[in-house]
């Protein structure tokens, strides 16, 4: 297959005959992006998650009118940037100016310039043990599953880029993904069960 | 779940990467780790775009990242920039899945997919027009093509229509009459095969012939099967 965009075409067209639980795997993938993308406009973390709920569902009805002629995220994006700005005109606030810039651009900001803390204390402090377990788990894990999954997750590369990287068949390397990625979230997974949100 | 992990990478092949979304909607397990290992990306990820912000802030080299590296030091401890890192709220996921329950389900049509157009090869052609009117000439050329095929077909149809009967006749001529008599019957134009005259003597095998594959004539609309009709009749008490 041809990466994130084919899985996500995949998961739409299954979306677009009535399958409403592809759409739910849409939405598990892309909701903490779209999160973080609604917190650049609006800074109360419940109201962010209001507006991501209702970008959500208006790309639910919008999903008969998507063609696949972007990326699903990427039209994702727009629907959630007009919701945004739809929902502070309608509270008298002045939406952000600086909307129009190019998707892919926002998303990488998205990512980096979020300087400002839009959690609630108890979402904040959530976050911070995510982010430490993962950390502490990906420092654990032995250098071959670390290299694998580093290089999937954060440097993109397709298992055939990394299989050439680290000169070992690609079978090996899905298998390294998976135990690295299995080995993380067996750590995760009692902190979450513990916590309110039982994820789904 | 190794198929999971796979996936959501984007590295199975079509059938089988079907098959699994199939079993994700149906076990909440799989979904569980469709979940999670969305969110282990996601915190990877995003630390990594913080370091990034990290660095440029503090006017550092950044670092480029290298296989045998191991992770930056600042890495395991939660500096307060982890913050920025958005969970949804505890029950975000159940009132969206409610409501997504409370939409109508969507029945659209299949759309054409990208796949189907590279495969037919002809995808060099997409960049002269935009993608969905490609689509859409791509569909109304094979609605065209079908049709004008069509129409063709029907009228050659009509126009050869006497052929077969005709040369088979000839066909039969040939095999059967002698050549001086055979002249009398079909001579030069088409009325001693239209018209063949009772005292001709090659009219007999003519007519006998014709008499024997009066099935195959196109004077009826199916050829070949009014020979098998027969009439039934049902006479109730």
């Amino acid at each position: 297959m041809g990466g994130d965009r084919e899985i996500d075409q995949q998961l739409v067209e299954r979306a677009q005959r009535g399958d409403k639980h592809a759409f739910e795997m849409l939405v598990l993938k892309y909701q903490r992006k779209l999160i973080r993308l609604l917190s650049r406009f609006i800074r109360d973390a419940n109201e962010v998650e209001d507006v991501a709920q209702e970008a959500f569902i208006k790309a639910y009805k919008a999903l008969p009118n998507f063609r696949g002629e972007s990326a699903f995220y990427t039209w994702l994006y727009r629907i959630g940037i007009n919701t945004a700005k739809n929902y502070l005109v309608a509270m008298g606030r002045r939406a952000p100016t600086s909307t129009d810039s190019n998707a892919e651009e926002a998303e990488e900001l998205g990512e980096s310039e979020l300087l400002v803390d839009v959690n609630t204390p108890e979402n904040e402090m959530m976050s911070r043990q995510v982010a430490k377990t993962v950390n502490q788990s990906l420092e654990k894990l032995p250098e071959d599953l670390r290299t694998a999954i580093t290089l999937r997750e954060i440097e993109g590369l397709s298992y055939e880029e990394i299989a050439l990287m680290m000169n070992c068949p690609i079978g090996t390397i899905r298998s390294r993904i998976f135990r690295a990625r299995e080995a993380i979230a067996t750590q995760l997974r009692p902190m979450l069960d513990a916590g309110k949100d039982k994820r789904w | 779940m190794e198929k999971i992990s796979a996936l959501m990478d984007g590295e199975l092949k079509e059938e089988a990467a079907d098959e699994q979304i199939s079993l994700v909607k149906q076990n909440i397990e799989k979904m569980d780790h469709w979940h999670l290992y969305h969110l282990i990306g996601d915190t990877l990820r995003h630390e990594s775009a913080l370091d990034q912000s990290h660095a440029k802030v503090s006017i550092q080299p950044v670092s480029q990242y290298s296989p045998s590296l191991s992770p930056s030091p600042r890495s395991s401890d939660a500096s307060p920039l982890f913050s920025q890192q958005r969970l949804p709220h505890s029950n975000f996921n159940q009132r969206l899945r409610a409501r997504l329950a409370a939409e109508p389900t969507i029945l659209s049509p299949h759309p054409v997919r990208q796949k189907t157009i590279e495969r037919s090869g002809i995808s060099w052609l997409a960049p002269f027009f935009g993608k969905t009117a490609f689509n859409n000439y791509l569909l109304a050329a094979a609605a065209s093509v079908t049709a004008v095929a069509m129409v063709s077909w029907a009228v050659l149809e009509l126009e050869a229509g006497p052929r077969p009967a005709v040369s088979l006749a000839k066909k039969a001529i040939d095999k059967t009459v002698p050549m001086n008599e055979r002249q009398a019957v079909i001579g030069v134009s088409a009325k001693a095969l239209t018209a063949p005259s009772v005292e001709d003597p090659g009219s007999q095998y003519l007519q006998e012939y014709l008499l024997a594959h009066q099935g195959l004539s196109p004077s009826t609309a199916i050829q070949g099967v009014a020979a098998y009709v027969r009439s039934v009749s049902f006479q109730g008490d």
